[in-house]
């Protein structure tokens, strides 16, 4: 009988590691191809996610220059694709796309005709010539990008604060009413901080003063973000409006 | 064996291991469980020792946390018993009856094993990466579970055996 047991004690003990190892593995190597493929969507949304910035900033730019700004984008997307024929990494083409974005953003914010000819002048040379190229750009590489970002705080009645922001690239919400505040000197009670940062009131107006729902909410170009003001990122342009939400 | 006294000493010794784990359990991993369940093992032979694990580790968790860990907490304790078993038959084939040092030692390294085996989860969920990581994270917790087995061991193994060897001979007879 005790002999029995500890065979099949033996037996359950090894099956059970069998059934371990074989899970194990089966889950590393899915996880190892996760993380190839991953890598390769993360370059490709990087590369759409550039054109779509391009795109968006056309848009905003009227008739004649979208024109002459979607051929740059031609021009620019024939650009890349012949230097990814060559034999530069991927990497490279992604650095250089950024400094076309750079550059698209500070073209726009100066909104200036002249420039726009100019930049698509500078973008159709170089398509001969690629080395003449990344050395236009190479200085603009160290500049820190700065955003424009329109800023409302709505209290009950009144609005609190309403202004523009400059602000350096990859801030997020939070950094955008905290600069604007402290130049304003309003006041601004928060809890925790980095990306889980929550504001608990501003200028006096606290959550929970109007009932057990209310609060400090914020949209950016009118949607509500589903993530804190500490974790989302603002883009140039974008309007972020702060209000504040009761119901009694 | 009769089924009643079987089980009557399972609950006793599962509500001792039960008892220590939440009293111990501000002490990191400083627990007489393995050590206890080793010595019924030895005494009461393999099957006890795993209904004993079963029952310690179910009721125990309910109060500690329950979750996929359980099920590894079951598996390392029964590697825990076939092994202390595989020892004990060795010494058996031998004629002689371990000594309590010796004992006290493979205690010591049943703390490794114990690691090992629950840190087996983590294998099961991220692959070797995980495991290399959560284990050698987990090692110095190993190493107090190893002493503390040592110690508890070396305490309670002549209390404990007295008193089971008493209650085995009373059954016997």
């Amino acid at each position: 009988m005790e002999k029995n047991i500890k065979k099949y004690t033996l037996l359950f003990v090894i099956i059970c590691f069998i059934g371990i190892g074989i899970i194990g593995i089966y889950n590393s190597n899915s996880s190892l191809r996760k993380n190839s493929s991953q890598q390769e969507t993360e370059v490709q949304m990087q590369e759409e996610k550039d054109n779509s910035i391009q795109q968006e900033k056309t848009s905003e730019q009227n008739e004649d220059e979208e024109k002459q700004s979607h051929e740059t984008n031609e021009v620019s997307n024939e650009n890349q694709s012949e230097k990814k024929s060559t034999p530069s990494s991927s990497s490279k083409t992604s650095t250089t796309q950024q400094e076309n974005t750079k550059k698209e953003t500070q073209t726009s914010s100066i909104s200036n005709q002249s420039e726009t000819n100019h930049q698509t002048s500078s973008t159709e040379k170089p398509s001969n010539t690629s080395e003449n190229n990344q050395a236009q750009q190479t200085p603009q590489d160290d500049k820190i990008q700065e955003y424009q970002v329109s800023l409302k705080i709505q209290g009950i009645d009144s609005i609190i604060g309403n202004g523009s922001v400059e602000i350096e690239a990859g801030k997020s919400v939070y950094d955008v009413l905290k600069v604007y505040t402290d130049s304003q000197k309003i006041e601004v009670k928060k809890s925790g901080s980095g990306t889980t940062v929550y504001i608990r009131g501003i200028a006096g107006l606290n959550e929970f003063d109007h009932g057990p729902r209310s609060g400090w909410m914020y949209k950016v170009n009118g949607v509500s973000p589903n993530v804190g003001a500490g974790s989302y990122k603002v883009q140039n342009g974008d309007q972020i409006v702060w209000y504040y939400v009761y119901s009694e | 064996m009769s089924k009643v006294k079987e089980i009557s000493l399972i609950g006793i010794l599962a509500a001792v291991n039960i008892a220590s784990r939440i009293a111990l359990q501000s002490l990191p991993n400083i627990k007489p469980v393995t050590s206890i369940i080793m010595i019924s093992v030895m005494i009461f032979g393999l099957s006890f020792g795993i209904k004993l694990t079963f029952v310690t580790t179910i009721v125990s968790n309910i109060f500690l946390g329950m979750g996929t860990w359980t099920f590894f907490q079951i598996l390392a304790w029964i590697v825990v018993c076939l092994l202390t078993q595989i020892l004990i038959d060795f010494y058996k084939t031998l004629h002689k009856e371990p000594p309590i040092m010796v004992m006290a030692i493979f205690s010591f390294l049943m703390g490794y094993v114990f690691g090992f085996v629950v840190s087996l989860e983590q294998f099961m969920i991220g692959g070797i990466g995980l495991f290399v990581s959560y284990y050698s994270a987990g090692l110095f917790f190993d190493t107090l579970h190893a002493c503390g087995n040592f110690f508890f061991y070396l305490v309670c193994a002549p209390l404990l055996m007295k008193i089971f060897i008493k209650e085995k001979e009373k059954r016997l007879n």
